[in-house]
């Protein structure tokens, strides 16, 4: 009978569909719970950088402070190494934010105890590089300890480059030449305390 | 109008839109700029340190030109310590 048929046919066809159903990718309750399981791994691994970003358990940090001919620093335990980066003076401690920073020219001080006197050096330029395991790198062109160097022949550099800077067309490479040697030598000079 | 090409063509190393370093605007890279700093501060050192941080601006190789595919004549370039 025709009547027959179509209702065999439909019941035939959700017979079918119920042994597709385990199959299909749908919103089941397992498949909700696998999502909050990842979110939940993601969320405490956040945690976890947070809580050592925040820790007291570390105080101090791991210095590597080395130039291209050698390293005045390797893997030394510091308390506080404070840095002058073309956008300003900071300080590193255990724990600070990961960043990568140019270094200006100016002085880089490495507190072993931060209540002691620091080791000074003036830099000429590079990049520090602070890591989220409190490991800060260091990677200057030249650092000199200020001791070796000389306030008269800095005196002299920084007369000679105004001079050089005043007498250079705007805007030229003897201008941006002279304009380093002034940068530089004003900044050395400001470090050994010299005036003007 | 095909912006690469126009890149391609000009001898600055970088459009001057954006504002930027002075050393950059002269046409300097900046391990131009970070040598010419580091010469003046080791220019600046007592003795002994001096002569010593001046082995640090040794430099010595060998350049050449290449054209059409053949490579030019072979020119040392040493510094004159």
């Amino acid at each position: 009978h025709k009547y027959h048929s179509r209702v065999t046919f439909f019941y035939l066809r959700l017979f079918v569909r119920s042994l597709f159903i385990g199959y299909l990718p749908v919103h089941k309750e397992s498949n909700m719970l696998a999502f909050r399981r990842v979110a939940s791994t993601q969320r405490k691994a956040v945690a976890n950088v947070l809580a050592r970003s925040f820790s007291d358990e570390a105080t101090n940090i791991t210095l590597n402070f080395a130039m291209p001919h050698g390293a005045l620093y390797e893997n030394e335990e510091v308390e506080l190494v404070r840095l002058t980066s073309c956008a300003g003076e900071y300080g590193v401690t255990a724990g600070h934010t990961p960043n990568v920073s140019q270094l200006a020219p100016g002085l880089a001080m490495v507190y072993k105890n931060k209540d002691d006197e620091p080791e000074k050096f003036f830099v000429s330029g590079g990049f520090a590089f602070m890591h989220p395991n409190s490991v800060l790198d260091v990677a200057a062109v030249e650092a000199v300890s200020l001791d070796d160097l000389d306030p008269k022949i800095v005196e002299a550099q920084l007369s000679d480059a105004r001079a050089a800077l005043a007498a250079a067309a705007a805007d030229s490479v003897e201008a941006a030449e002279a304009q380093i040697e002034v940068e530089v030598n004003t900044a050395m000079a400001s470090a050994l305390g010299l005036s003007a | 109008v095909n912006l690469v090409h126009l890149f391609a063509f000009s001898t600055h190393p970088f459009t001057m839109t954006t504002p930027t370093t002075f050393w950059r605007l002269a046409g300097m890279t900046y391990v131009q700029y970070v040598s010419r700093a580091s010469s003046a501060v080791r220019g600046a050192l007592k003795e002994p340190s001096k002569s010593k941080a001046l082995q640090n601006e040794k430099f010595n190789f060998n350049s050449s030109v290449w054209e059409s595919g053949v490579q030019g004549k072979k020119v040392i370039k040493e510094s004159a310590i």
